[in-house]
């Protein structure tokens, strides 16, 4: 039976700069379950962004409420929101985003060594994830030695090793050729059928096939959500 | 965390490299005029430290130890019956000028002392004993201060205020903050230095097992006019301060210590703010998988006591061959346990201080940074 993990009620986040407001996203509703691929669509600048932040908690809503697995964030401060983030929601970047100082090793294996794990129980999970991705003889590379589909399986290897219930994709495939869009995509789609919920931000039409749910924003408003 | 620190360290080497310099240099920089610092008030109060006297007596205008003026003999015996006196054994200082065989003329300060009493002896003696001072025309010398004979041997001959002398007893940094110093008996001192036999300079004394030498002193200063006693700690104080507040030699190693920590610190500041700010999408990415503000201060925290471990390994060691080198042209000080505790101190200042600049910039990334 699926949960909803994650929910935006009304939430609206305004950005000041000056005497010009934006606003990034107006009152905007919507549950995010378990075992479900939503993907977000819509132009540049029409807010799937501060959508993706706010349900990552990585930003807190001008107006509105943000819970993740029932709990409100907007009452949370720095510690328990990197706390909230750390067990519950996994990032993949549409830059992937791998620490450049840190082998492809320490990348998997830093958010276990948050959680608070010894040295040897997490490298030697993180060794286990890289090894599921088919990275296992690239441990030791930092990202600049890694190709585009290396560095972006071990982004997806480090926001699966904490095991979070929430994954947050953006633009995973953008510098994908098709043969690794499709296994990403195939990847993605899994992990939702496991159990996860999964949220992609994407211009890519190619990935409608894969999505449980597509939603579209434009100006900031959900427009359209049709469930595949 | 150590780890991650060192990985980013590892990552940006020329930054890390610039900021251990700056470590390096700040800290050399202190520990350099500091050890200049020790060396030259360690000349100031070497009179008073060397001597084996509890107490020094000295004319009541007297605040230097290296400027004595002068003191009836009579307070010799006065100073005898004073209750827990033990030895009181005058001083002589006089100016002299001392001509050596080769033509080289120095002018010296001969010190005489009462023998066999010598409550101020000659110190950090190579090559005869205090004993040589007491035939005919002996004085001590130091090497440090004969530099233009090669080996500065026991008997070597020279002239004091044209009087013919001998070398009996040899030094080896043995030196006053008013230059050349010449042990030498009281008589051959009044005699070389015409110093009247009912003038002295000081008288030192020593006090009997079962009293304190402040209740003697007190005692003293409260009974007789026109002299001071004091404890030997207080008036080596004493000189200090009043050398340091009328050379400007405090003052001037003072300012320069502030700025080599302002200058190490803006360097080091700017080295790891300019690494922070290279890398701050790693950082806001460490801040959006979960990493809180607390954590990434560590991090940096991390790598400012890294750096500075190795810039203070590396000026410790430079300060010791500095140290080792400067010896040998007569500089002799010691860093003591203090000193080094002190350096480590401004180390951990300087880096964890010149870290603050990255940290407060660190602290500001937001995570959300990550999706721009």
């Amino acid at each position: 039976m699926p949960e909803v993990l994650a929910r935006l009620e009304q939430a609206k986040k305004v950005y000041r700069t000056g005497d010009t407001t934006i606003v990034a996203l107006d009152s905007t509703t919507l549950d995010i379950r378990s075992q479900e691929l939503v993907l977000v669509e819509g132009p540049s600048g029409s807010g799937k962004t501060t959508l993706i932040s706010l349900i990552g908690c990585v930003i807190y809503p001008t107006e509105g409420k943000v819970f993740v697995r029932n709990i409100h964030t907007s009452g949370l401060n720095d510690r328990q929101l990197s706390k909230l983030r750390l067990k519950n929601i996994g990032f993949v970047f549409q830059n992937f985003n791998l620490i450049a100082p840190f082998s492809a090793l320490d990348n998997v294996a830093f958010p276990l060594r948050l959680m608070g794990k010894s040295g040897r129980e997490a490298y030697k999970e993180a060794r286990q994830q890289l090894e599921k991705l088919g990275l296992a003889d690239r441990g030791k590379n930092l990202p600049r030695e890694l190709s585009g589909g290396q560095k972006q399986r071990v982004a997806i290897a480090r926001a699966l090793v904490a095991n979070p219930r929430i994954l947050l994709c953006d633009e995973p495939t953008a510098s994908l050729d098709h043969d690794s869009l499709k296994k990403i995509m195939t990847e993605l789609r899994n992990l939702s059928q496991e159990g996860k919920a999964v949220v992609v931000v994407t211009h890519d039409p190619r990935l409608e096939e894969y999505a449980d749910r597509i939603i579209r924003v434009e100006d900031g408003r959900i427009v359209d959500e049709v469930t595949g | 965390m150590f780890r991650q620190a060192l990985q980013f360290i590892n990552y940006d080497k020329p930054k890390a490299f610039g900021a251990t310099l700056g470590v390096l240099v700040a800290i050399f920089l202190i520990g350099q005029q500091a050890g200049i610092f020790i060396f030259l008030t360690s000349l100031m109060t070497s009179l008073v430290d060397n001597s084996k006297a509890d107490i020094w007596v000295v004319n009541d205008k007297a605040r230097d130890a290296n400027r004595l003026g002068t003191l009836d003999m009579r307070y010799v015996q006065e100073l005898k019956s004073v209750p827990g006196v033990d030895i009181a054994s005058p001083l002589v200082l006089a100016g002299a000028s001392a001509k050596l065989q080769n033509g080289e003329q120095l002018p010296v300060q001969l010190i005489g002392v009462e023998a066999p009493e010598f409550l101020l002896e000659p110190w950090r003696v190579v090559k005869g004993s205090k004993f040589g001072l007491l035939s005919n025309g002996a004085v001590s010398a130091d090497v440090f201060d004969f530099k233009s004979i090669d080996t500065l041997r026991i008997g070597e001959p020279l002239e004091v205020n044209g009087v013919r002398s001998y070398v009996r007893t040899v030094t080896r940094g043995a030196r006053g903050f008013g230059g050349t110093l010449m042990v030498t008996t009281i008589n051959q001192a009044r005699k070389l230095g015409k110093v009247p036999v009912y003038k002295a300079s000081a008288i030192l004394l020593t006090v009997q097992p079962g009293f304190s030498a402040d209740s003697v002193v007190a005692a003293i200063n409260r009974n007789f006019f026109g002299v001071r006693a004091w404890e030997r700690e207080a008036f080596s104080r004493q000189t200090r301060q009043e050398n340091l507040s009328n050379s400007g030699i405090g003052t001037s190693t003072f300012t320069l210590i502030i700025f080599a920590i302002i200058s190490g610190m803006v360097i080091i500041g700017l080295t790891l703010y300019s690494a922070a700010i290279e890398r701050l999408n790693d950082y806001a990415t460490m801040k959006a998988i979960g990493a809180s503000n607390a954590y990434v201060t560590r991090i940096i925290l991390a790598q400012a006591l890294l750096i500075a471990t190795v810039g203070f390994a590396m000026a410790a060691g430079l300060l010791v061959a500095f140290q080792r080198g400067i010896a040998n042209a007569g500089v002799l000080f010691n860093y003591g346990s203090m000193l080094w505790v002190g350096l480590l101190l401004a180390t951990l200042f300087l880096s964890l201080g010149g870290a603050l600049l990255a940290i407060f910039r660190i602290r500001k990334v937001e995570p959300a940074s990550v999706f721009r």
